[in-house]
């Protein structure tokens, strides 16, 4: 009665298909037409950029794994991401080293000496991006027109005449130069990855039918934006063209997507999300409207992060007040 | 009791070809391990003798209390006795029947009298009957309906687990003799409150409200959405959405209809016997004390298995032993060669475990809080409301066995740590 002839196991014996890298590849899945997008304004420079910015997290993370002594994390993709995420919100005439540099911090500083994969506090491309912006701002913000239809040369500097982008116009107020149609059409100047709006919403809806990213930060975020941007225009292209200059210029709706919705520095419960995605949309629009920079999504991202764990036990809290009164009483 | 509640995900369906099948009634193996358990809990001594002829439905042990008795479950000599270890019941004094080769099943029907509450709450209780949905006694569960305002049974029918099929089968194969032992329950519980519920795609269902369409009135069965845990799909029946629900096995209502129309003990049950071993799966009719190898053999196997489990995939215990007995409240047996078992990542935070339990915690928070020691800020969040349904480790994407961590916050060891915490200084 008592020898044993099959193995024992913990219920369930059976699992979902979804891993963390499925997801990680679903993300890059979805960054992969924004690379291509802007490959076909500026020829193959951006893609080398954003290949440096993955390759260097992924080296700095094998080495962080190998310093740590554990076993390597690089197959799960999260450090892939982040990597492509920098490499995409760096300007096409970014040198390479600036991608490089910021996976580099976001791997060794902020992301491996917390633990690693699914352990950070703060989103590692965001702290990677603030530090490489903070350091060099020189390199940031100065983009090429891409209407010029010739590709960047390939050199690590590139002397080409940079154009104002919808952000520095909004910075420094007055008119808007580019219609709601360039816009959406991704026809100005910007980072890499953040200017192709169409691909950007269409990698949303991908990501969101795949269930890899959460409508309950995005929205509130894209909403909150939305309502600033319509009581505070700093357009004159009144309240509706502040909206969707707003929206369109900068990072602000790459953030949403991509950055706000790492699910390691992102609040589980759904409530928590949403004041999440409120908390991150009020910070970037206040690090727009009073910061140093033009674009400050990547710092207002920081910033919510330290409130992530408490925005998302608030958030139960807050529909559980009754069942936990119940339950002290009892 | 519970709330119908609408949540729950939706788990592919790995019941065919078992549930095309009819139900068999297995032959009798050497031996039977019969546990020494009343249908009340209450543990039994042994009244028949070594070596003595017993008869099948006979009473072979008795706990000393009106109703605690323990029922042969074919005819054959009792060997003696002996101390099993079963995963659902410990360690467990066991009857050793050896059967005898008997004539096939012939019950005789007493005249159904109008019996009361009570009489069929006691008759549950008299004649051992366990619901397989909980493993709770039948007449306990029917009382505690008895004194909730407003109860609605539901024959629980909806096999909401990946592998199981046999409380469909029982419905397909006696469906109106179900519907009669529900009638009773109704009765027991003062209500007139019952539903059968099933999973069924439209034609299946349409099929099933035409083969009883004499017998058992169609607005009696409800559909369940098809999801693990089941919640009811109840159309305009929305009324029922504020009254208690008690969810009965099918098997067990059965049961109920069995001691009443035929004073029959319950001594057997129907078991789904698949898995990616198992050569022809099929539900089976087996009585209790069956060893677990004498299934598997009886449906073949194509290889040998590594993991044989009892219940289902998603709440099931894996066995070591093939000699474990089946008892009341084994609905399955699973023989698996491989298991997916992905290997286990840091918490990447998805949030899919909270979104998917149904009872409406947050499972990594609390595996948070217990790997950190928190033992006395568990408290707050609830881990005694959480039924155990492995929803939460089968979403993980991580591959972590949140569902074990949860249900040791809820358990003893958790209750201890948190009593240890309160008012720690350290």
């Amino acid at each position: 009665m008592s020898y044993k002839k099959y193995k024992f196991a913990r219920a369930p014996h059976l699992r979902h298909s979804d891993k963390p890298s499925t997801m990680c590849a679903d993300v890059l899945v979805a960054l992969t037409p924004l690379c291509i997008f802007s490959a076909v304004y500026y020829g193959l420079r951006p893609v080398l950029l954003v290949l440096t910015g993955l390759g260097s997290a992924v080296l700095c993370e094998t080495i962080g794994c190998l310093i740590m002594r554990r076993k390597p994390t690089v197959p799960d993709g999260s450090a892939a991401v982040t990597g492509a995420i920098i490499g995409l919100l760096v300007s096409p005439i970014s040198p390479y080293w600036v991608p490089a540099a910021g996976a580099a911090f976001a791997i060794l500083v902020v992301k491996m000496p917390m633990g690693g994969s699914g352990r950070n506090v703060f989103n590692p491309a965001a702290a990677g991006l603030s530090a490489v912006t903070l350091c060099f701002p020189g390199f940031f913000f100065r983009y090429p027109d891409p209407g010029t239809g010739l590709p960047l040369p390939l050199s690590n500097t590139v002397n080409v005449a940079v154009v104002p982008s919808p952000a520095s116009q909004l910075a420094s107020g007055g008119q808007t130069l580019y219609s709601p149609i360039t816009l959406l059409l991704g026809g100005f100047p910007g980072p890499i990855g953040a200017t192709a709006i169409i691909i950007l919403i269409a990698c949303a809806l991908y990501l969101l039918i795949r269930r890899t990213i959460s409508p309950h930060i995005t929205l509130p975020y894209l909403a909150v934006c939305a309502a600033l941007a319509y009581l505070f225009p700093r357009v004159t292209a009144g309240a509706a063209g502040s909206v969707m200059v707003e929206l369109c210029s900068g990072y602000l709706l790459f953030c949403g997507i991509f950055i706000l919705n790492d699910p390691v520095t992102a609040p589980r419960h759904w409530l928590g999300r949403i004041g999440y995605g409120v908390l991150a949309g009020v910070l970037v629009m206040l690090t727009r409207y009073f910061g140093r920079f033009e674009e400050g999504a990547c710092f207002a991202v920081l910033l919510a992060n330290a409130f992530a764990t408490t925005l998302d036990r608030l958030g139960w809290y807050a529909l559980n007040l009754r069942r936990i009164r119940r339950r002290r009483q009892s | 009791m519970s709330k119908l509640t609408k949540t729950g995900i939706k788990i592919p369906s790995l019941k065919q070809p078992a549930d095309q099948r009819p139900v068999v009634d297995i032959p009798l193996p050497s031996r039977l391990f019969v546990p020494l358990i009343a249908g009340d809990g209450g543990a039994c001594q042994l009244i028949a003798n070594e070596n003595e002829t017993v008869q099948k439905c006979a009473v072979i042990a008795t706990s000393g209390t009106a109703n605690g008795f323990v029922y042969s479950p074919a005819s054959g000599v009792l060997e003696g006795r002996q101390t099993v270890f079963h995963p659902l019941l410990g360690n467990v004094p066991c009857a050793i029947i050896k059967c005898a080769k008997t004539k096939a099943d012939t019950r005789k029907k007493v005249p159904l009298a109008s019996l009361s509450s009570e009489e069929i709450i006691n008759l549950a209780f008299k004649k051992g009957i366990i619901d397989e949905l909980d493993g709770q006694p039948l007449a306990k569960k029917l009382s505690a309906c008895r004194k909730s305002k407003n109860p609605v049974l539901i024959a629980d029918g909806s096999d909401s687990e990946p592998y199981s099929s046999s409380s469909w089968a029982v419905i397909n194969q006696w469906g109106g003799l179900v519907y009669k032992g529900l009638k009773l329950a109704a009765i027991a519980a003062g209500t007139k409150n019952y539903k059968i519920g099933v999973t069924l795609d439209k034609n299946r269902f349409a099929g099933l409200l035409e083969k009883y369409r004499q017998a058992i009135n169609p607005s009696v069965f409800i559909k369940a959405d098809g999801k693990y845990p089941a919640s009811y799909d109840l159309g305009n029946l929305k009324h029922l959405k504020k009254a208690d629900i008690c969810r009965l096995g099918v098997q067990a209502c059965l049961a109920l209809y069995e001691a009443v129309a035929f004073n029959r003990p319950q001594i057997d049950c129907v078991v789904t016997v698949t898995g990616d071993c198992v050569s022809n799966p099929r539900n089976v009719r087996a009585p209790f004390g069956t060893p677990v190898e004498h299934l598997l053999n009886f449906c073949g196997l194509s290889d040998p298995p590594e993991y044989v489990i009892i219940g289902d995939a998603m709440t099931g215990l894996a066995i070591q032993s093939p000699d474990i007995p089946i008892v009341p409240g084994i609905t399955c047996l699973i023989a698996m060669k491989n298991r997916v078992q992905p290997p286990a990542h840091p918490c990447i935070g998805c949030g899919r475990c909270a979104a998917a339990c149904h009872a409406k915690l947050l499972p990594y928070e609390i595996m948070r809080r217990l790997d950190n020691m928190q033992y006395e800020r568990l408290d707050y969040l609830l881990p005694e409301e959480c039924d155990g349904c492995g929803v939460c480790s089968y979403v993980c994407p991580s591959g972590l066995d949140v569902a074990d961590k949860v249900l040791e916050a809820r358990d003893s060891l958790g209750n201890i740590f948190m009593k240890w915490g309160v008012g720690d200084e350290l």
